[in-house]
């Protein structure tokens, strides 16, 4: 199962993206093994099956493939995300490069849950395991609020 | 070189499950159960279960709750803040005033104190050895209550327990009393009326009222009693006498009822959770008579619950009959036959307050219950027989004016030396040929002669010097001529 899942998060650095691709790919499997799909898979999605390892695909056929989709989502539903929230919407490019430099400073299949928080204003915050720790701009303005409104006393009149 | 500070980290938790004022979420590692957690939207809550992978969170506060909505750790547990600045104050569960009199004018020395608390143990109580006065005479001479004693009051809807629990508080003005009045669960309206009736007579300044009213999150009226209790705990610390009233224990009993099986705990009897009776003892036990080192003041505890056509054998009313040292009973047939306070003397019982009492009341008291025993059972016989002996007809006829004597105007008190010997009267020879007309006619003439005749008031004042109640009637029957020239 791991195996499968390393293939999986490869690309994949999203928990949101993580379970759309278990649904293309339970849908892919569905319509070449039964004729039926409750997903009609867009172009990207496709592109990305194709893409997949011809042994990761050979893994998967018409007697196991309800229960490996069941165990793929099993063990996902027991992965940790990591949490982050970010003062934009963050697009492909700026997750991508999120995760690829979150996995290699923590654990190579860690996978990130991004949340869009406006008020953070710049910086982000992390949330693990239910500690949540703030670098936002907003938390040092809090922190120094003292500091600032003094500063800016001075130049009133 | 400095340290650099480090980032201050929070607990957070996401929602996993809502069912309506319970909220599931995970994440909170080190949370402790009673922490208060508080949502991104400003939703309060407090942890009420604690799961490996999980935290129940009862909500406070009413709004829309999604899942994955995060969830912070505050850094308070579920209590409230305590000081003297309660006097006079209505106050939620939370300490928030919501009588429309504005903040609370807090001092520095606000107490912010848990609201769930154990039970001082024994090494902490003393012997109840003195009475708690109600000024009515029917409870303070037949079924005495002692201070730190817990005396359920249980009756049908409209049998006058509410106008008792005013009375009871009226009456402590002036003795330093503090009392606590929480109303669990009722309508808004009625706490309303409460708060002014008390106000018209100036028995807010030692009252606090803790109130939640019917439409308010169920997880809030359960801390209604638990905030009381707390709050008669400041006091007690303080070496105060409280009087804590608990207003109704049947409406916390069916909200918790309500909380448990919404979280899927298991119903047992009338689908109350296992642990009904536990939340409500350990309530009680709270309440007491306290030494010195514990701050030496008592909590005088009296729960409310109300019966359903007098049926005190359900669950809760035999629980909490269980866990209190004595009940009053109060029955609307009673009550529309005339008789107030309408308590069925019969069979109301006070386990503790007899030991406060002195000898006298104590023996005339007893004189009474026996008369009014004997009474009873005679009047069934009367009705199927013409002629009664003499002796059976003043038996009948002392039952009829004591139990004139123990009616008492709502609002009214009577001073204790007073009401022994008020009820040693009808033993007297000038009483044997009077009835009721005349005692309606006379009882506030002779009330108010034992206050103003000399005579009268050193017998009353000095009752509890007589070694024995012959001794008093006695010494009553040597004022007849008295009685003769107040009531022609």
């Amino acid at each position: 199962m791991d195996d499968l899942l390393n293939i999986l998060l490869k690309d994949i650095y999203t928990l949101s993206l993580l379970k759309h691709r278990i649904r293309v790919l339970r849908s892919y499997f569905s319509k070449i093994f039964y004729g039926t799909a409750d997903l009609i898979l867009k172009e990207n999605d496709i592109a990305w099956i194709n893409a997949l390892p011809k042994d990761f695909l050979e893994k998967f056929d018409k007697n196991n493939i309800t229960q490996k989709i069941a165990e793929l989502e099993q063990t996902i539903s027991q992965l940790q995300p990591l949490t982050v929230y970010l003062p934009f919407e963050a697009n492909d490019e700026a997750v991508k490069s999120i995760g690829g430099m979150a996995r290699k400073l923590f654990n190579p299949k860690l996978f990130l849950d991004i949340k869009y928080d406006p008020k953070l204003l710049a910086g982000c915050a992390l949330s693990w395991k239910g500690i949540y720790k703030d670098y936002s701009l907003h938390e040092k303005i809090t922190e120094k609020k003292l500091a600032i409104s003094l500063s800016f006393n001075k130049f009133l009149r | 070189m400095n340290p650099k500070p480090q980032n201050e980290q929070k607990e957070i938790g996401y929602v996993t499950k809502v069912r309506d004022f319970l909220t599931r979420l995970d994440g909170l590692p080190t949370v402790r159960i009673n922490d208060m957690v508080e949502s991104d939207t400003g939703l309060r809550g407090w942890i009420s279960t604690l799961g490996l992978d999980f935290a129940d969170v009862l909500m406070l506060d009413e709004g829309q709750i999604t899942p994955r909505q995060m969830f912070k750790r505050t850094n308070s547990r579920l209590g409230v803040g305590t000081g003297d600045f309660l006097l006079g104050r209505a106050i939620n569960p939370l300490g928030i005033p919501i009588d429309g009199k504005g903040m609370l004018t807090k001092t520095s020395r606000e107490t912010i104190l848990d609201l769930e608390q154990g039970a001082p143990g024994i090494e902490s109580r003393e012997y109840i050895t003195r009475q708690f006065l109600t000024g009515i005479t029917l409870i303070d001479t037949l079924i005495p209550l002692g201070q730190g004693q817990r005396e359920l009051v249980m009756g049908d809807a409209h049998s006058g327990k509410t106008q008792f629990l005013v009375d009871t508080i009226v009456n402590q003005k002036g003795t330093g009393v503090i009392c606590i009045y929480a109303s669990i669960g009722k309508p808004a309206v009625s706490v309303r009326g409460l708060i002014n009736i008390l106000r018209a007579n100036k028995a807010l300044d030692y009252t606090v009222v803790i109130a939640t009213s019917s439409s308010e999150p169920a997880p809030l009226i359960f801390l209604t009693p638990k905030t009381a209790v707390t709050v008669a705990e400041y006091f007690q610390k303080q070496g105060r006498d409280v009087l804590l009233i608990l207003d109704d224990l049947g409406n916390h009993a069916k909200i918790y009822r309500e909380i448990s099986l919404l979280g899927n705990k298991s119903p047992g009897r009338e689908s109350y959770p296992g642990d009904i009776f536990y939340q409500h003892a350990h309530l009680l036990e709270r309440a007491g008579n306290f030494t010195p080192q514990a701050g030496g003041g008592s909590i005088t505890a009296l729960p409310v619950i109300e019966l359903n056509m007098t049926d005190f054998t359900t669950l809760i009313p035999t629980n909490l009959m269980s866990m209190t040292d004595g009940h009053l009973l109060f029955k609307s047939s009673l009550r529309s036959q005339g008789q107030s306070p309408a308590i069925d003397i019969s069979l109301s019982v006070s386990r503790v307050g007899r030991q406060t009492q002195d000898k006298v009341s104590n023996l005339i008291s007893a004189k009474v219950r026996q008369v009014l025993s004997q009474a009873a059972d005679l009047e069934t016989i009367s009705r199927f027989s013409s002629e009664l002996s003499e002796e059976t007809q003043l038996t009948l006829k002392r039952g009829i004016l004591i139990m004139e004597l123990l009616k008492q105007e709502p609002l009214t008190a009577i001073p204790k030396q007073i009401q022994v010997a008020l009820l040693a009267l009808p033993f007297i020879t000038f009483f044997n040929n009077k009835n009721k007309t005349f005692l309606e006619k006379y009882k506030k003439i002779i009330i108010q002669a034992f206050l103003t005749n000399p005579q009268l008031s050193q017998i009353a004042k000095g009752s509890d010097k007589f070694k024995t109640d012959d001794e008093l009637i006695k010494a009553l029957e040597d004022t007849t001529p008295i009685l003769q020239k107040l009531c022609p």
